[in-house]
């Protein structure tokens, strides 16, 4: 953890360093699309500063410089082809500085891929001096027994989410409170550390900066939830291209993350082969007449597809919507069905709401709502993220929401556990154990 | 036939036009190198070197080099001068008569004298502001503006007006308030209405001279003049008697003298001189017949001699 733990911590410093400089961009990097927003940091005293509506979470800036294209060479959220991915990063990234007319250095990152695992840690201590200090919550932290969760997973997310001083329970910010025991519940994030080296090795050779790493289940529940969905709990679905990132919300923070790796690539590569159709094709009757719910019209509606076959002019080939949506329907269905299972392992059935909101690019089909409150239950609502200052209305939508919240988490980042100072004998052992180890390898 | 009516009805007109499959433009992702050359584009300073410091920097250099050049700099100092020149010769900058609205005519003859032009001349080609300084140069003329307009040189003086004479070495002088030389005249008598002051450094005391003018102005054409002594004190002459001022309050003491005056006549007596240097006692002396007539009285009082 200590290395990650290291990492996060200069991630942490260049973002405080652009936020100061006043540019960065955010790019997230999904199976279809890499979506990159450039933000401008206003001056804090300066009258521009100041946002014309305040919002809850809406931090000071303004989004001036948008860039999407196609992504290529990564599937389930994972890059599979490193110079591909590259170069639709350049392409993402060259867009958005163009429409904002700045060169962007710091970048935060969000990926949907690499496995998530979440894990509930407690940690215990004696406080020092009766008053909390800031000190006793780096020693709660770092006292958090870390479950073996393997040599090839890193953490990406370790907050925070609850402090118990003595018989208090619930608190936030224990500081200056007096007491004897603290005790902290931590939600740590893991992935597979492949993807996550991958995707930096891929945003650094693009002469960029990480400024921040982050779930983009994670981020998307930052743009998307209510205030109060956060606060009495509600689970964010982001049915992205290649993977569906599945997060749960609870006082305001995030306690679970998962991600199904089905998404509507998968669709669409069932509508190819059920409809016997070019994957362009499939992907633009997918959008344009898509849907899961069958009415008595849908099979008089017909569906002109392009016929490569063609002997003669009018040779057409169409089907039917009923068709369509009879290949589509059960793909969706099995995406939920995978969510459904994944929320009733997180214990999402004991929360007070039972919110569930769907985003991404996905969640576009026409009644996938009905269908996600038939399978997963209770409340479902399709959300869109936060309207930010500058963000073009056709950025705005579902598909954006990842992108929307990395930007919203860059101005009001959630304090982590690598906010806090690590106790002294910590750092020195590690020192010791560094100095050990280039001694092993070196004599 | 029924059958074929059913088929039609089913075709909803949704979206019948042929699909036209268009060409897929490639969209090329940017080279590494157009990549990091649009970054360095869009860096803040390179793009003030590119647009504004390397421009300039060429601009100055070719104005350096071309200014090296004899056969370009002599054309441009050539250009430039013929330009002055047609300039210089347009009617509306010609000056065709100088006016001088204030001042006497001896004045408006010394400062004609001392601007010499020679009309028309372009007003391009005088310095209007040396011909100012040249005429406040001019101890009459305490200011001046000097304008231009429809081909008249206007030349607006402040006269000093000349307030006492001055005597000092043999020449006379006037001077106005603040003690600065307007004129030498040859007499006295040419300006008879002036208070006369005389002795070096009187020109530096003007307003005690003054004020001591002012307080004796009662006794008309008695007063002579003032005479500065040692450049720190008066002494006021009368017709008849003088009057020695200390240096420090030499108005007020002036003033006792008057007020001697109205209550004694002091000045009418037999005094030769007042002298009211020491603040606590005021000397008089005699004159030569006085001082007989009251020696004889002394010795017929004591019947003898002195």
């Amino acid at each position: 953890m200590n290395d990650l733990f290291e990492t996060q911590r200069e991630m942490r410093h260049r973002r405080q360093a652009a936020v100061r400089r006043g540019v960065m961009a955010v790019l997230d990097v999904g199976s279809y699309k890499i979506s990159c927003l450039v933000m401008q940091f206003a001056e804090p005293d300066t009258e521009a500063g100041t946002p014309e509506v305040t919002m809850p979470q809406m931090g000071s800036f303004r989004v001036v410089g948008v860039g999407t294209v196609r992504s290529k060479g990564v599937k389930f959220g994972e890059i599979t082809d490193m110079s591909e991915t590259e170069r639709a990063i350049r392409s993402a990234v060259t867009k958005a500085q163009k429409m904002a007319g700045l060169r962007v250095d710091h970048v935060m990152v969000s990926l949907a891929g690499g496995r998530p695992r979440s894990y509930g840690l407690t940690g215990e201590i004696e406080v020092e001096q009766g008053e909390v200090t800031e000190r006793d919550i780096g020693r709660v932290l770092a006292s958090c027994d870390v479950p073996p969760f393997g040599q090839d997973r890193e953490a990406i997310h370790a907050l925070p989410v609850n402090f118990n001083l003595d018989h208090k329970s619930g608190l936030s910010d224990p500081r200056g409170q007096v007491g004897a025991k603290l005790s902290v519940d931590m939600h740590m994030l893991t992935l597979s550390d492949a993807p996550v080296f991958d995707l930096l090795e891929c945003v650094q050779r693009c002469d960029l900066e990480v400024a921040g790493l982050a779930f983009s289940g994670f981020a998307s529940g930052v743009s998307t939830l209510m205030e109060n969905e956060q606060q009495l709990g509600a689970a964010i679905v982001d049915i992205g291209g290649g993977s569906t990132a599945i997060s749960v919300f609870m006082r305001k923070h995030m306690i679970y993350g998962d991600a199904v790796r089905l998404g509507g690539d998968h669709i669409t590569n069932d509508i190819c082969q059920g409809l016997h159709l070019g994957y362009d094709d499939a992907e633009r009757i997918k959008t344009l007449h898509g849907g899961v719910l069958a009415t008595g019209s849908d099979s008089r509606v017909e569906i002109e597809v392009p016929n490569p076959m063609a002997q003669w002019e009018n040779d057409r080939r169409t089907v039917t919507r009923s068709e369509l949506i009879g290949v589509m329907r059960p793909r969706v269905e099995e995406i939920l069905e995978e969510v459904r299972a994944r929320l009733d392992a997180s214990g999402f059935d004991g929360l007070p709401s039972q919110r569930i909101v769907l985003t991404g690019g996905t969640s576009a089909i026409p009644g996938i709502e009905d269908l996600a409150s038939r399978i997963l239950g209770g409340q479902v609502r399709i959300g869109r993220p936060l309207r930010v200052q500058g963000l073009p209305q056709v950025s705005a939508g579902a598909g954006f929401s990842a992108a929307v919240g990395l930007a919203l988490h860059a101005s009001h980042p959630m304090d982590e556990c690598w906010d806090f100072e690590m106790p002294v004998d910590r750092i020195g052992t590690r020192r010791i154990k560094a100095a050990m180890r280039w001694f092993k390898q070196n004599w | 036939m029924s059958l074929v009516a059913e088929r039609r009805d089913m075709v909803v007109a949704h979206d019948l036009a042929p699909v036209k499959i268009e060409p897929k433009r490639k969209e090329r992702p940017p080279s590494k190198l157009g990549y990091r050359l649009e970054r360095l584009w869009l860096t803040h300073w390179f793009r003030a070197l590119v647009q504004v410091w390397m421009p300039l920097f060429a601009l100055l250099l070719a104005i350096y080099g071309g200014w090296q050049s004899p056969t370009v700099s002599g054309w441009v100092v050539a250009q430039y001068q013929a330009l002055r020149t047609t300039v210089a010769a347009r009617p509306e900058l010609m000056v065709e008569q100088v006016e001088i609205p204030v001042g006497s005519a001896d004045l408006q003859r010394q400062i004609l004298g001392i601007m010499a032009l020679e009309l028309p001349v372009s007003v391009l080609d005088t310095d209007l502001a040396a011909l100012r300084a040249t005429v406040e140069g001019l101890a009459a003329v305490k200011s001046a503006s000097v304008r231009f307009e429809d081909g008249v040189l206007e030349v607006v003086i402040v006269e000093r007006v000349p307030a006492m004479v001055w005597r000092s070495l043999n020449r006379i002088y006037l001077l106005d308030e603040g003690g600065i030389r307007v004129a030498e005249v040859p007499r006295r008598m040419v300006r008879a209405d002036l208070p006369l002051v005389v002795g070096e450094g009187a020109d530096k005391a003007m307003p005690s001279a003054r004020e001591i003018f002012d307080i004796v102005a009662p006794l008309g054409r008695r007063v002579l003049g003032l005479v500065r002594m040692g450049e720190r004190r008066w002494d006021v002459v009368l017709k008849g008697n003088v009057v020695m001022l200390p240096a420090m309050g030499g108005p007020d003491a002036m003033r006792q003298v008057m007020a001697m005056q109205a209550a004694n006549n002091v000045l009418d007596r037999d005094v030769s001189l007042i002298d009211m240097r020491d603040e606590n006692r005021v000397i008089l002396r005699l004159n030569e017949d006085a001082l007989i007539a009251l020696r004889g009285a002394r010795a017929r009082l004591n019947g003898d001699g002195v």
